[in-house]
């Protein structure tokens, strides 16, 4: 199993200093720019490598955007990635961009209209793609439960399932459910990749701000999902808030529990 | 999710919101269902991402108005959607426009020069700056854009010498 992070400038220098058991690293397709290409590529000699998406807004009915599409597969030609992914979630509708992930309604053509997309997505870009569960303050209801919705949309798509396992806890602790009980109702083999970083709270809400260092309850339901599924790989996604290195190496620790490593 | 106004009215009537936004009847159902409660949690989410974006642009801006800062954004931004697709710095020329009708003392020059040369087409620009910070103190300056190919520009600020 391989342990990494999402790659941020801010890391570079300790991604640089190659940390023990640091064994992948995850590209946001959107964080790179043209001139970016070249040391893309570097990256993607050095570790495996993943490309992350944040807007391609899959669940927008309709073609997918053409430019985001390009750029992300441009980052994809430069990286050459083990696999894509993006995020179960539209980001904005025909007329307006809402800048952040919302949830995509638990009904069986939003759920066409996501595979789909993700189809074409990995078609375009040459490479096997995983879809990612978002959080989200708002519960759409629908026909089917989440779970049945990721199971139908896996298989459809044909793809595997990048489990956030931050934006699980969230959802539970958000809207009352127990997260162990969902995980089982999950196809196990569909689980390849997890992203993993603290929550933060706010009042009585949970929510992921990408700035926390991984709580204990996060180790131990990333734990659970490893005994259950045959997981690849587990990424650390800071985005704010970044630590030096010796607390980068704390965190690379907690991953090391996560796949039973000490 | 992108008007306040409409939130308040869901809350008052769902059903009449419903009926103006044209939901289709299969949608209908689950559209009345939605927690209002949640409904705004979400908005506040993507209201927070704007903020997040619209601070790089205005980075002394922001930190001018201090506290402020967020209270002001989220009464912008209650009823403003940028429609354009350089999203942020529209965002942050129209935050601008509030910030400098309420508390224009708080408003870097630098930065509103810079926002309203972005969201333009103008090839070049100059602008007087009657205050550039320069220690110790402030000098007058000129702030001058230039725009190249491919959205890429530049920007020079010179100032009166000592």
């Amino acid at each position: 199993m391989h342990l990494g992070v999402g790659y941020r400038r801010e890391l570079a220098a300790w991604v640089e200093s190659r940390p023990r058991d640091l064994g992948c690293l995850e590209l946001t397709a959107e964080h790179f720019g043209e001139c970016d290409l070249d040391h893309l590529a570097g990256l993607g000699h050095r570790l495996p490598v993943y490309v992350h998406g944040l807007g391609l807004s899959l669940g927008t009915p309709g073609p997918l955007d053409g430019e985001r599409v390009e750029h992300f597969a441009r980052v994809v030609r430069a990286a050459n990635p083990v696999w894509i992914s993006e995020h179960i979630a539209f980001t904005r509708t025909a007329e307006v961009d809402l800048g952040h992930l919302n949830p995509v309604p638990l009904a069986r053509d939003a759920m066409k209209t996501v595979a789909d997309h993700a189809r074409e997505l990995a078609e375009q870009c040459g490479k096997p793609i995983l879809l990612e569960n978002i959080t989200s303050h708002l519960k759409l209801a629908g026909e089917l439960t989440e779970t049945e919705f990721l199971n139908a949309l896996c298989e459809r798509a044909d793809c595997g399932l990048l489990l956030d396992v931050t934006n699980l806890f969230i959802n539970s602790r958000n809207h009352g459910f127990d997260p162990q009980a969902w995980l089982c109702e999950i196809e196990p083999r569909r689980i390849r990749q997890l992203h993993i970083v603290g929550y933060s709270k706010h009042g009585n809400r949970y929510a992921d701000s990408h700035a926390a260092p991984i709580q204990e309850e996060l180790v131990e339901l990333a734990q659970a999902v490893v005994a259950y599924a045959p997981v690849e790989s587990v990424v650390l996604e800071l985005d704010e808030e970044i630590p030096d290195a010796a607390e980068m190496e704390v965190e690379l620790a907690k991953l090391r529990r996560i796949a039973g490593r000490n | 999710m992108q008007s306040g106004t409409l939130r308040d009215e869901f809350v008052a009537n769902a059903a009449g919101v419903s009926r103006r936004l044209g939901v289709r009847p299969s949608d209908r159902e689950m559209f009345l269902q939605l927690a209002p409660v949640e409904l705004e949690a979400q908005a506040v989410v993507l209201l927070r991402k704007r903020f997040d974006l619209v601070r790089r642009w205005l980075a002394r801006t922001c930190r001018s108005l201090g506290n402020e800062a967020w209270p002001m954004f989220q009464a912008y931004s209650r009823t403003t959607w940028p429609q354009a697709k350089s999203h942020a710095a529209n965002d942050a020329k129209g935050f601008c426009a509030m910030i400098d009708a309420n508390r224009p003392a708080a408003l870097c020059r630098i930065e509103f020069h810079r926002v309203h040369f972005l969201c333009g087409e103008n090839r070049w620009s100059v602008c007087f700056l009657h205050a550039v910070p320069f220690r110790p103190g402030f000098r007058p300056g000129l702030q001058i854009f230039l725009r190249h190919r491919r959205g890429r520009w530049h920007e020079w600020v010179i100032f009166a010498g000592a």
